[in-house]
């Protein structure tokens, strides 16, 4: 066998916030023209991994050779000179920059002066190489998330680095977008690029991945070329064999808490992004508002939310007109929100976990906290939402996607809302946190109507009662979910080409 | 008459558009140097006290520069590596600047007010003959600095948009984690912008105390205030922010022509340019409009 790119040796990484240790004697080789599936459980240490070879972390102890020179990182900066290239978990573009000015950034040095004039045509020869095309001199607050991606992917390949990791790309974009990304994939592999790919969808990882790393707690538990396992033996490894089946059906009562009647809802930059929607929810039922992100789905939670202004139409709940009122007066009566933004809108990022979470019942008009008790209901409240955490004063921005959003799920089902609407509620789930969530969300609709707005159609079927379909702000199919109806046929629906049934 | 105006407004306005770009470049890079009025009086001294004991603008132009440099230096290495506060450090520079001179002038020349130096040199300035009656006469009279300070927009304009570097600078003021994780060095760009920002309030320093041949107590007597009020006005656009810049200078000579001119306390006169930015702050929404979140 030829001699790794990249050999790591025996990481060991422990964050002093929270003394949970992130990294457990990893070692890892990469090797040319072989994609490597990270796959693992939130907070298993994938993404520290990751940081620790991009240099945004450094490690306790351990050493990285690259291309059989020791490698040291000391930031994304040093190892894009290097030849290592990583597409983060997050989207991390400069919204207020134009495609372009978000390209440079990204650009090696390595001594060639280029101009910004012939820049321009480097950076369109790789669009077309890639089949990636964006509009170069936007700002990129115009652009999807998709299209963010994209940019993030090209900022990556113009250093044609020889290591290219994609933290979690799968868990932002539709399908089809998932479909372009995989193709990329596999051309890099077939460039003789190392192309790592870290996952916790077990399927995904199967379709595209040459060798599969399980990583759990911080360590390398399996290691083996795909075609040397199975989804069986990795499911549990990944989950310990444990499986839920649930049950959904309740019956709804007739009461209608939440009517949305043909509400328009304004996008970004004066345009129309819910053209007349109108839905409906009853106590016990779970609707989702499904269909390719970026439709709309996003603006008409705000919009119900009074987030967003609604141009036309009326939002009417338990029989009240509460067109436009304000988040807090929309809290006051009963109806919750759980924004897409987990990071910037759903959670203060600073604060401590305590906070975040008791947010809501410290509003309550008193004058003086109760600390005490305040500590012990938040404490029983995580414990029983399952979230993992250090300490719980530590800031928020401590704790990994998954964990996050189940505090934040804990937090808007323990006001008791009437409705709640949760916005992409499986996004950056894991299996377990996924099970878990669905289990939480149909024990919750038994006091509650839910309107979860999301893109995962997959997911919709197991849990909701009814999906509804939009597509360019328009709704395009509606129905109750009964048994035959598959993710495959709803998806038809996704780009309106068919009438809607009623 | 007019011509008079025109001129003393720009010659008023140099220390403060020099300041300004100083001010501009460090807003960009996310790190606004809140040290510019110290920078500029410590700047004047050395500039008046260096010129006239060589006898060369020069010289006295450079050590203002490697003084101002130094200090908005010790502004970042404090917040970098030591963790400080911006504005506590900024802060910090400016009394100390007021004190190191005081003490300086009181040491070296044994004066606590004004020091005149009779023999220093002064910079030469335009004089051409046939500008004089073609609408462009008050160009005559204008020195090398004030030419540059209006050189000195124009060319961030130029570096902003056109050069790489300046377009990962500004990247780090918008969001500084993404311009780290896409691979700028975010840290060592604000150093070169606070290396600028020294530069320019050099440069603002020589202007104000050269010319003049003399070093007064607190001469930058708030121009790196107003120049702050400049950057913040011209929301990261280099020639709004020369706009701001003039029109404060023209402010502040308004407040000396109407001393001169009627019988207002002069107290109250001075703070004319205060006001002026006030007001004009109050009215411009300014960009603190994308960063509120809607609460209507």
């Amino acid at each position: 066998m030829s001699k790794p790119v990249l050999e790591i040796n025996d990481l060991n990484k422990t964050y002093d916030t929270s003394g949970a240790k992130a990294l457990d004697g990893v070692t890892l080789d990469l090797f040319s023209g072989e994609i490597t599936t990270l796959l693992g459980e939130n907070a298993a240490g994938k993404t520290t991994l990751m940081k620790v070879i991009m240099g945004i972390e450094k490690p306790d102890s351990g050493s990285m050779v690259f291309k059989g020179k020791k490698y040291l990182p000391s930031g994304p900066h040093f190892a894009n000179e290097k030849g290592l290239g990583m597409v983060p978990q997050s989207i991390k573009v400069v919204d207020r920059l134009t495609v372009i000015e978000n390209l440079v950034l990204g650009l090696r040095s390595n001594g060639k002066n280029i101009r910004m004039k012939h820049y321009r045509e480097c950076v369109r020869e790789l669009m077309k190489k890639y089949f990636l095309q964006l509009p170069l001199d936007n700002e990129v607050a115009s652009l999807s998330t998709g299209q963010r991606q994209k940019l993030e992917i090209l900022r990556v390949l113009q250093n044609s680095p020889d290591v290219i990791i994609f933290d979690e790309p799968t868990t932002l974009i539709s399908d089809r977008e998932k479909e372009e990304l995989f193709e990329i994939i596999a051309k890099l592999r077939s460039q003789g690029k190392a192309v790592v790919f870290i996952t916790h969808k077990l399927r995904e990882a199967f379709s595209i991945s040459d060798k599969i790393v399980v990583l759990r707690l911080g360590k390398v538990v399996f290691s083996n070329s795909r075609y040397k396992t199975s989804i069986e033996e990795l499911h549990e490894l990944l989950y310990g064999g444990e499986s839920c089946t649930l049950s959904v059906q309740l019956p709804t009562s007739d009461e209608s808490l939440l009517r949305v009647h043909e509400v328009s809802v304004e996008g970004s930059s004066n345009t129309e992004a819910v053209k007349g929607v109108s839905l409906e929810v009853r106590r016990g039922e779970i609707l989702f508002v499904s269909g390719v992100a970026g439709n709309g789905q996003e603006e008409l939670l705000d919009g119900i939310f009074g987030m967003r202004r609604i141009l036309s139409g009326r939002v009417i709940f338990e029989g009240k007109d509460v067109t436009g009122l304000r988040p807090f007066e929309l809290r006051k009566l009963g109806l919750a929100a759980l924004h897409y933004d987990r990071d910037n809108i759903a959670s203060c990022r600073d604060s401590s976990i305590r906070d975040n979470l008791l947010v809501y019942s410290l509003s309550n008009g008193k004058w003086v906290i109760e600390e005490k008790k305040h500590v012990l209901s938040a404490r029983r409240l995580l414990c029983d939402y399952g979230v993992t955490f250090g300490e719980i004063e530590d800031p928020v921005s401590s704790l990994s996607g998954g964990n996050l959003q189940k505090l934040l799920l804990a937090r808007e089902i323990s006001c008791e809302p009437k409705v709640l609407l949760l916005g992409e509620p499986f996004r950056g789930l894991d299996v377990k946190s996924l099970e878990s969530v669905k289990l939480l969300l149909t024990e919750a609709k038994k006091r509650m109507a839910i309107v979860a707005f999301s893109a995962d159609v997959d997911e919709a079927l197991t849990i909701a009662d009814r999906i509804l379909i939009i597509s360019e702000g328009r709704v395009v199919y509606s129905s109750d979910v009964r048994p035959g109806l598959s993710a495959p046929d709803l998806r038809k629906y996704f780009f309106g080409a068919t009438e809607g049934l009623e | 008459m007019l011509e008079a105006i025109i001129r003393d407004t720009i010659k008023n306005s140099t220390p403060i558009v020099l300041a300004a770009s100083g001010g501009l470049l460090t807003e960009v890079s996310g790190w606004l140097n809140i040290g510019l009025e110290g920078a500029i009086l410590s700047a004047a001294f050395f500039a008046v006290v260096v010129s006239s004991s060589t006898g060369s603008v020069f010289f006295g132009t450079l050590a203002a520069i490697t003084v101002a440099m130094t200090l908005s230096s010790m502004i970042f290495f404090a917040v970098r590596y030591l963790k400080a506060n911006l504005f506590v450090v900024g802060i910090a520079v400016n009394l100390l600047s007021v004190g190191v001179t005081v003490t300086l002038t009181y040491n070296w020349f044994l004066s606590k007010g004004t020091v005149v130096f009779s023999g220093s040199p002064r910079p030469v300035v335009l004089s051409l003959d046939f500008l004089t009656g073609s609408g462009f006469g008050w160009l005559n009279g204008l020195s090398l600095f004030d030419l540059s300070a209006f050189v000195a927009p124009l060319f961030l304009l130029l570096f902003f948009k056109k050069t790489f570097t300046g377009v990962k600078l500004r990247s780090c003021g918008f969001d500084e984690e993404s311009a780290f994780y896409s691979g700028v060095q975010v840290n060592d760009l604000r150093f070169l912008a606070y290396i600028g920002s020294g530069i320019f309030s050099g440069l603002a320093g020589a202007a104000l105390s050269i010319p003049m041949g003399a070093f007064v107590s607190n001469m930058s007597g708030g121009r790196g205030w107003l120049a702050l009020v400049a950057v913040i006005m011209g929301r990261k656009n280099p020639l709004i922010v020369l706009l701001s810049a003039l029109m404060l200078g023209f402010v502040t000579e308004l407040s000396v022509f109407l001393q001169v001119a009627t019988e207002i306390s002069p107290k109250l006169l001075l703070s004319l340019p205060y006001f002026a930015s006030f007001i004009i702050l109050a009215i411009s929404c300014g960009e603190n409009k994308d960063k509120r979140f809607k609460d209507w």
